[in-house]
């Protein structure tokens, strides 16, 4: 046999070639003569199999490269469009990427092969194409053999991996007959991990734990089977080194036993896994890490955002950092700072359903997302949003989530969280229909007698008036507080008894650097009710049952009494928050237009 | 220089893979039904191992081990329970035996080194020094946790000189960045610092998170009598770890460095409360030797 290698960015002219030279012949143990070493022996392929590994070089990156394989003149591969290979953009530059997840995936049967076809549908249907696709282990039941891995794993995913090129994680049932500490196995045989930090990141001087970058993203990938993982061993250390040098901007860190499972396995019980939560968790999340991918329990779950949940067995107190679902069009994506920051968030995401039998022991308290049927997960990055899909078998999406980093965001622990054993949030022992004693302040974001641009409620204003996206420069200005009455107001509205009983406010703010967001709440005087919306999105409403504006129903009577009240930001308005610019909009109602007094004096208060 | 690794292959009676606890009744229903083998003795034992079951594990790979004495596979396992359970003699004749199993010389190296940690374990590094080193006899390029192995009982011995050496050539074989790291701590703990201090430099200027480096420079400048400069870089790499230290769950390995930052400073109470916590939470004495040396040396001073 003589292999060659042709390729090129024409299709039509694969200008480029390498032979032999550049292509190392792997063969079965047994054949091998003097000629061959021992390492580059096929582990247990069956004789006369052979194996060719072409390294090409000099490649330009974020390229495609089409390709054919021909055996001297005679062309093995056909002239197909889909014969072809990218090449990662390089470390730092500005790129989106799209990838798929895949975890215990390896039976061979019409589960494995209906969640690749769903992916591929899918993606034919929304004309996506993916850049990489990862796999978190058990791609080759029952002992990830030569002969598993050809008919569980190259045979199953032939049309994708024909183009897409897969970093993976190794599992425990490639373990069976493949050791991380050697790299010697099927498994080693059938990768080229990049152990001298060939693709970015720090050399590991191991296949079976590696880095690597796409762009602005950095992965991580850790042998959590068979390697030590306590943090004195050579897995942890390379791990902390890697952490400290990368520049990315995404850290995604994928391994197969799952830190927080409760499908088939179970990891308040299990070694490898609370191991990896407990010595292997606080230096990724020391190091900024956004999302971590795992498999291993046969069962799609997916967390809320949490920090520090170390402790055995998982509980959610003082962990969760946001009990959102997370879904854009829910209750919006979890929110982050820009880059990496430690401690910032994680979400957990174990997909260990790509194709074996699904099963769930019980209910893992930190996670939003549970689904016990087959699937797979589509992850895409763009600027500065992830956006994940859990995709069923039968093509159907059952969760997607969302990490959006802007600003610098401080996050602290939320204190009742969501609980995925009910699928509610405990009930609040305070009701925030009124507001509390101010706190003591820290800063003041906006001040009182600050000016406001204001509308009078004898008409209505257009409906987007509560939007950044609105242009109030026609409204009249004028500084806080508004009304008439009780000789408590700056910008007093002479005309308002009788005539109309609500006004609208506008004000823009920035928020300073650095500050935390739960800290953030309104101090308002008010006579008699009032409702607040950020960037258009309502996040207090006081005394009023329902409706808007003039449709506003049921207005309580309160006396402002010239005191001022404190309303502290709840999650959905620090969701609302924008990095740069945000618009503070607030409709102050009388309870009746021919009320004696009306009151309407907000602040933004940072609180101590 | 970007490359493509192009890859092209020519070319039962299993367990299904349910969960652990479910695999451990099918293995035991096989042995219960006559297939009473060495090797599903074995592979139950791991699956108990997996749940913390040591003595369940341990029972097994003895079965195991009665069946077939020359399975080295058991025979490795059952050495590392011994050890973990704390009893070294049991655990160093189980290596031993292993390396009279071993039928090659790949098996035998890599059981000297087996030896060699359980000796190390039972505070033997003189004897397990002696294993260590014909490991390497038997296979020169070695593997990265045999040099950091083989460095680290040239530290208990006190043959400090002969680390940098050590892992150096580690370093330059397999091209582990923990290798070259260990080097450049090991350069330092024996004053050489001149050859530490250019790569140190380069690396913190390449770095995202600096404490580490700065750590370390800042040994090397207390070595060569910088001493505010050292102090500088104490002082922002206690910033930076304050940051990356989680209040209530630290990690373990940034609390080492931030107990040897403060008793550089000479915040003794400090650096005895991080002593105190990693001893807390386990950390092992390689972990706290360092820390404890420097807390004394700074009292005494």
């Amino acid at each position: 046999m003589n292999p060659i290698i042709r390729f090129g960015k024409d299709m039509d002219d694969l200008k480029e070639k390498i032979g032999s030279e550049f292509i190392l012949e792997r063969r079965t143990l047994d054949e091998s003569d003097k000629s061959i070493n021992d390492a580059s022996s096929l582990f247990d392929a069956p004789e006369g199999t052979r194996q060719f590994e072409a390294k090409i070089s000099n490649l330009d990156p974020n390229s495609t490269y089409y390709y054919s394989v021909f055996d001297g003149e005679k062309r093995l591969t056909p002239k197909d469009s889909s014969y072809y290979f990218k090449t990662h953009p390089k470390p730092g530059s500005k790129s989106p990427l799209y990838f798929w997840v895949v975890g215990d995936s390896g039976t061979g049967g019409e589960n494995q092969a209906k969640v690749h076809t769903a992916m591929r549908k899918y993606n034919q249907v929304k004309n996506l194409e993916l850049d990489m696709y990862i796999h978190v282990g058990d791609m080759a039941y029952t002992s990830g053999t030569d002969s598993e891995f050809s008919e569980r794993f190259f045979k199953m995913y032939e049309p994708t991996l024909r183009n897409t090129v897969c970093w993976a994680a190794m599992g425990n049932h490639e373990g069976k007959t493949s050791k991380g500490e050697d790299g010697i196995g099927p498994y080693y045989d059938a990768y080229i991990c990049p152990k001298a930090a060939e693709a970015g990141g720090l050399p590991s001087g191991k296949e079976a734990y590696y880095s690597f970058d796409y762009g602005k993203v950095h992965f991580i990938v850790l042998d959590s089977h068979d390697l030590d993982r306590r943090p004195t061993g050579a897995m942890a250390q390379w791990l902390k080194a890697d952490l400290e040098k990368t520049k990315a901007e995404w850290l995604i860190a994928y391994f197969h036993h799952p830190p927080y499972t409760k499908g088939s396995h179970d990891s308040d019980k299990e070694q490898q896994l609370i191991e990896m939560r407990e010595h292997i968790m606080p230096i990724l999340e020391s190091g900024g890490v956004d999302i971590v991918f795992t498999g291993h329990s046969h069962i799609y779950e997916r967390s809320m955002l949490i920090n520090g949940a170390y402790v055995t067995p998982t509980v959610s107190d003082g962990v969760i950092l946001d009990d959102g679902d997370g879904n854009p069009n829910g209750d919006g994506p979890y929110i982050k700072s820009a880059g990496l920051v430690p401690h910032n968030g994680t979400v957990q995401v174990v997909a260990g359903h790509g194709g074996t039998k699904v099963s769930r022991k019980g209910t893992m308290p930190i996670m939003r997302s549970i689904f016990v049927e087959n699937g797979s997960v589509l992850v895409s990055i763009s600027n500065n949003v992830l956006t994940g899909t859990m995709l069923n078998l039968d093509g159907l999406i059952r969760d997607t989530f969302a990490i959006k980093k802007e600003g610098a965001v401080i996050h602290s622990p939320i204190e009742n969280p969501w609980n995925p054993a009910t699928g509610k949030k405990p009930i609040k022992k305070k009701s925030i229909s009124r507001g509390i004693k101010v706190p003591p302040v820290a800063k003041m974001i906006i001040r009182k007698n600050s000016q406001w641009a204001y509308f009078l409620g004898t008409e209505n204003p257009p409906g987007n008036w509560n939007t950044l996206a609105f242009n109030h420069s026609s409204w009249k200005k004028g500084e806080s507080g508004f009304g008439f009455g009780d000789n408590d107001d700056r910008t007093v509205l002479e005309n308002m008894k009788n005539k109309y009983s609500t006004l609208y406010l506008r004000r823009s703010f920035a928020l300073p650097e650095g500050i935390d967001y739960k800290k953030i709440g309104l101090v308002v005087s008010y006579d008699d009710a009032f409702i607040a919306y950020l960037n258009g999105k309502e996040i207090l409403r006081v005394g009023i049952e329902s409706g808007n504006g003039r449709k506003a129903r049921n207005i309580s009577p309160h006396e402002a009494e010239n005191k001022f009240e404190y309303f502290p930001f709840d999650t959905n308005a620090i969701k609302a928050l924008e990095g740069g610019v945000n618009i503070l909009a607030i409709e102050g109602h009388n309870h009746e237009r021919k009320s004696s007094d009306f009151t309407i004096h907000p602040t933004l208060i940072l609180k101590k | 220089m970007f490359s493509v690794l192009f890859f092209v292959t020519l070319g039962s009676h299993a367990l299904s893979h349910h969960d652990t606890k479910a695999l451990i009744e099918q293995l035991t229903k096989r042995i219960n039904s006559g297939e009473s083998t060495a090797e599903n003795y074995y592979r139950r034992a791991i699956e108990y191992r997996v749940l913390g079951r040591l003595k369940e594990a341990k029972n097994d790979l003895r079965i195991a081990l009665q069946r077939n004495e020359n399975f080295i596979l058991a025979r490795r396992e059952i050495t590392r329970i011994l050890s973990k359970q704390g009893q070294h003699k049991l655990a160093i004749l189980s290596a031993e035996k292993v390396i009279t199993t071993a039928t090659t010389q790949r098996e035998k190296s890599s059981a000297m080194i087996l030896l060699a940690r359980m000796l190390l374990n039972a505070g033997e590094p003189l004897e397990a020094i002696k294993y260590s080193s014909t490991a390497f006899k038997l296979n020169p390029n070695g593997k990265l946790e045999w040099y950091l192995l083989h460095a680290r009982l040239l530290g208990e011995l006190k043959r400090d000189n002969e680390r940098p050496e050590i892992l150096r050539k580690g370093y330059q074989l397999t091209g582990s960045i923990v290798l070259r790291n260990a080097w450049i701590d090991s350069l330092l703990e024996c004053k050489k610092y001149e050859t530490a201090l250019p790569i140190i430099e380069k690396e913190l200027i390449s770095s995202r998170l600096k404490s580490s480096w700065k750590l370390r420079r800042a040994k090397a400048y207390i070595g060569i009598g910088k001493i505010n400069d050292a102090m500088n870089d104490l002082r922002m790499c206690l910033k930076e770890l304050d940051q990356r230290i989680h209040p209530k769950k630290p990690d373990m390995t940034l609390i080492a460095d931030r107990g040897m930052v403060n008793a550089l400073l000479g915040n003794i109470e400090a650096a005895k409360n991080d002593l105190s916590h990693l001893i807390h939470i386990g950390a092992e004495k390689w972990v706290t030797i360092h820390l404890n040396k420097a807390i004394s040396l700074m009292e005494n001073q």
